[in-house]
C-alpha cells in the first residue's frame, strides 16, 4: 500500500525505475514458487490452451473444462488465441501461462508444431502435458524433449467413415458427391476426408474437393460454385459444421433442399438445430465439452501420480433427424453413455 | 481589465496545451507504465522475472515488424503486405530447410525473399507512382497466394535445434529474441536519426515536393523504405519460425494490424515526416503487455480486441493535441 502511494507521487520515469527495482525485489523474494509436493486436489492447477473461442467447438471445450474444475474443486484456466490460424497468438498465451505455477497443461495446437517451443520449459520442469484434440508433431516434440502424458480427442478417421456411411445411405449408395475441406494441412480435416473417401470409394463419385477453411461464408460461396459446376451432385460432405451450414444455405438458395444431402462433422448447436429443421441432413457430433471434462480429470490423475491411458478416445455420434431433438436437449453432454477410461481406472 | 487578464489566460491555456502535447508525445511510454502499474496491482503474477522475460520475447516479433512499418510510415507510406510477407518468408525458410539446404542458406533465402517483396512494393509505389495503400494491399494478396502455392497450404515444420535455442535461450537472463529485437530497433533509430538517408526519409515524408525540389532522390528514398520494411519482415519471419517451430502459410492479420497500431501509438504521424522509434517500441510492448496481462487476470477473450482497439483510438485522440 505504501509503495503504491509513493509511486503515484513520482514522475513517469521514476515510476519505471521503481517498478524495475520492485521487479528485482519481487522475484528475489521468490513470489509464485509454491510447488509443494502434497497431492490433494486443492493443489491442482490446470492450464488449458486452445485455438480460439469464436468457434463454438472450442468454447464448449472450455465450458466443459471449467465445469469439471468447479465440480472437482480444482483451479482451471482456459485461454486461446484469436482465430483458427493464430499460431503466434496461441503460442504467446501458452508461454505466458508456462511461466506461472500450473502443474498440468492441456494444449490444442493450431498446427502440428506451433506449441512445441513454449512447451519446452514446461517439459523441463517435468510438468505433465496433455495433447488435446489435434495431434502435435511427434518427431519434432521428441527432438525438443517434449512428451505428452496422453492424447485426448475423438477419432477423426472414424468420424469421416461414419459420415461416409450416413451419406451413402441418404444417397441410396450411388451418385456424385462433393467435399468441402477445412484449412489446408490441418490434420483433423485430413483424417476426416481420408475416412470419408475410404468409406465411399467405388460407390460414390467424388466430383469436387475444395477447401473452405472451416468458414461458414466461404463454405456457402464454394458450395454455390460447386452446385453450378456439377448440377448432378446429390451429396456434400463438409469437414466441419460451419462449412456444412454454409453449404446448406447454398443448397437452399439453389432450391435443392431435400435433393442434395449434406453431412458435416462437429455437432455444434447451430448444426443440431439445422438437422432438426431439416436443412442439414446430419452431423457427426463430437463432444468437445466431454473432451474438456476428460482433460481436467486426466490432469487431476496425473498430478496425483496416477496413471492415465496414453490415448483417450472422446465419444462421437451421428445426429440425424431421428435423434436431433434428443441431442439438443442433452447438449453439451453426450446423450448416449460412453465408457470413461479415467473414471473406470482412477476413482 | 481584459488587457490584464488576457496574458494570464493565454499563459494558462498555453500551459494546458503544453502538458497535453507532452502527454501526446509520450502517450505510449506513459500508457506502458500505466498498464504495468494496473496489472501489478491486479495480479502478483505480472511483475515477475519469468513473466516479463516472456512478455518481451512475445513482443519481439511484433517489435521487429513495427520497426519496418516505422520506416515506411516515416516516408508517408504504409505497408499492408507485412501480413503475408512474413508467412511468405517463413515458408521459403521452411521450404529450403526441408529440402536439406542447411539453415544458413535457408535463412539467407528467407531474408532475400522478404526483401524482394519489399523491393517490388517500393518500385511500384516510387517508380510507377501507384498508391501505397493499393499496392501493398495487392501484394498482401498476391504474396499470400505464392505462399500457399509454395507450401500447398500446409504448415512446414522446421525442426532445428538452433532455432529452438534462439527462441528459448540467451546470454544468462538476456534472451536472444530481445537481443535481435533491440539490434533491429537500434539500427532503425540510427538510420532515421543519425544518417543523411534518415534525414532524407523524414523530409520526403514531411513534404515530398519540397524534398524533391531540394534535390533529394525521393523515389530512391521511398524504394529504400519499402525494401527495409521487407527485410524486417524477413527477420521477423526467422523469429516466427523459431518460436512456432515451423512455417504457417496463413495470413498474419493480427500482426499486420498490431504493427501499424504500435507505430501510431508511438506517436508517429501516418502522414509522414515524424518518427519515434522509442515510441513504436513502447507501442509494441504496450500492445503485448495488454494481452499478457489479460491472460494472467483471465479477462474474457472477447474483451481483448476491444481494449486493444480502445487504446489505439485513445492514442489517435491524444495525437490531435500533438503539434
Amino acid at each position: 500500500m505504501y509503495n503504491h502511494t509513493v509511486r503515484r507521487s513520482r514522475t513517469a520515469a521514476k515510476t519505471a525505475a521503481v517498478a524495475a527495482t520492485l521487479l528485482v525485489g519481487v522475484t528475489g523474494c521468490g513470489r509464485g514458487g509454491t510447488s509443494s509436493s502434497s497431492q490433494s486436489t486443492s493443489d491442482v492447477r490446470i492450464a488449458i490452451v486452445t485455438r480460439d473461442f469464436t468457434n463454438p467447438y472450442w468454447a464448449a471445450l472450455r465450458d466443459g473444462a471449467i465445469a469439471e474444475g468447479k465440480k472437482q474443486g480444482v483451479k482451471v484456466e482456459v485461454q486461446a488465441g484469436s482465430s483458427e490460424t493464430d499460431s503466434t497468438g496461441e503460442n504467446a498465451k501458452l508461454s505466458t501461462l508456462a511461466g506461472q505455477n500450473y502443474n498440468c497443461f492441456g494444449v490444442v495446437p493450431v498446427n502440428a508444431t506451433n506449441v512445441i517451443t513454449p512447451l519446452v520449459p514446461v517439459a523441463q520442469k517435468k510438468i505433465p502435458i496433455l495433447n488435446l484434440d489435434t495431434q502435435i508433431d511427434a518427431a519434432a516434440s521428441k527432438q525438443a524433449g517434449v512428451s505428452y502424458a496422453s492424447f485426448i480427442g475423438s477419432d477423426n478417421l472414424s468420424a469421416g467413415q461414419q459420415a461416409g456411411k450416413a451419406l451413402l445411405k441418404l444417397m441410396g449408395g450411388k451418385g456424385e458427391v462433393a467435399i468441402l475441406q477445412g484449412i489446408a494441412g490441418e490434420q483433423n480435416g485430413i483424417n476426416r476426408q481420408k475416412g470419408f473417401s475410404q468409406e465411399v470409394a467405388g460407390k460414390l463419385k467424388i466430383v469436387a474437393t475444395q477447401p473452405a477453411d472451416y468458414d461458414q461464408a466461404k463454405g456457402q460461396t464454394v458450395a454455390e460454385g460447386i452446385l453450378k459446376a456439377h448440377p448432378k451432385i446429390t451429396g456434400i460432405f463438409a469437414a466441419n459444421d460451419t462449412m456444412g451450414l454454409g453449404a446448406a444455405q447454398a443448397v437452399r438458395n439453389a432450391g435443392l433442399t431435400g435433393k442434395v444431402s449434406i453431412i458435416s462433422v462437429d455437432g455444434i448447436t447451430a448444426a443440431l438445430q439445422a438437422v432438426k429443421a431439416g436443412t442439414l441432413s446430419g452431423t457427426i457430433s463430437q463432444y468437445p465439452y466431454a473432451e474438456g471434462q476428460l482433460a481436467v480429470q486426466a490432469c487431476i490423475n496425473l498430478v496425483q501420480k496416477k496413471t492415465v491411458p496414453t490415448r483417450i478416445v472422446a465419444p462421437i455420434a451421428l445426429i440425424d433427424s431421428s435423434n436431433a431433438a434428443k441431442a439438443i436437449s442433452s447438449f453439451p453432454q453426450p446423450f448416449v453413455p460412453f465408457t470413461n477410461p479415467l473414471t473406470a481406472a482412477g476413482k | 481589465m481584459t488587457d490584464v487578464q488576457a496574458p494570464g489566460r493565454l499563459g494558462e491555456r498555453l500551459g494546458g496545451q503544453l502538458s497535453v502535447a507532452a502527454a501526446a508525445r509520450f502517450a505510449a511510454p506513459i500508457g506502458l507504465v500505466v498498464v504495468f502499474v494496473v496489472f501489478f496491482i491486479a495480479t502478483p503474477d505480472f511483475l515477475t522475472t519469468s513473466n516479463i522475460s516472456d512478455l518481451l520475447v512475445s513482443a519481439s516479433i511484433l517489435l521487429v515488424l513495427a520497426m519496418g512499418q516505422q520506416i515506411v510510415v516515416t516516408v508517408a507510406g504504409i505497408d499492408l503486405s507485412v501480413g503475408s510477407n512474413l508467412p511468405w518468408s517463413a515458408a521459403v525458410l521452411g521450404y529450403a530447410y526441408t529440402h536439406g539446404w542447411g539453415l544458413t542458406v535457408s535463412i539467407t533465402l528467407a531474408l532475400l525473399a522478404a526483401l524482394a517483396v519489399g523491393v517490388v512494393n517500393g518500385l511500384l509505389v516510387a517508380r510507377l507512382n501507384m498508391t501505397d495503400f493499393i499496392v501493398t494491399l495487392g501484394s498482401l494478396s498476391v504474396v499470400s497466394g505464392f505462399t500457399l502455392l509454395l507450401t500447398s497450404g500446409n504448415t512446414v515444420p522446421v525442426n532445428s535445434g538452433f532455432l529452438r535455442g534462439l527462441a528459448i535461450n540467451g546470454i544468462g537472463p538476456v534472451r536472444w529474441f530481445w537481443v535481435l529485437a533491440f539490434l533491429v530497433a537500434a539500427l532503425v533509430g540510427f538510420l532515421l536519426f543519425r544518417t543523411r538517408t534518415g534525414t532524407y526519409m523524414l523530409s520526403t515524408g514531411g513534404n515530398i515536393d519540397a524534398a524533391r525540389g531540394s534535390g533529394i532522390h525521393v523515389d530512391r528514398i521511398r524504394l529504400l523504405a519499402y525494401a527495409s520494411s521487407g527485410l524486417t519482415c524477413g527477420i521477423a519471419a526467422v523469429l516466427f519460425v523459431a518460436r512456432t517451430g515451423g512455417a504457417d502459410p496463413s495470413l498474419q492479420t493480427d500482426l499486420l494490424l498490431s504493427s501499424i497500431a504500435a507505430v501510431v501509438l508511438g506517436g508517429s504521424s501516418l502522414f509522414g515526416g515524424k518518427a519515434s522509434v522509442l515510441g513504436s517500441v513502447a507501442g509494441a510492448l504496450l500492445l503485448q503487455s495488454l494481452i499478457n496481462g489479460f491472460t494472467l487476470v483471465n479477462i474474457s477473450q472477447y474483451y481483448q480486441p476491444v481494449a486493444v482497439g480502445g487504446v489505439v483510438l485513445g492514442a489517435a485522440f491524444i495525437s490531435r493535441f500533438q503539434k
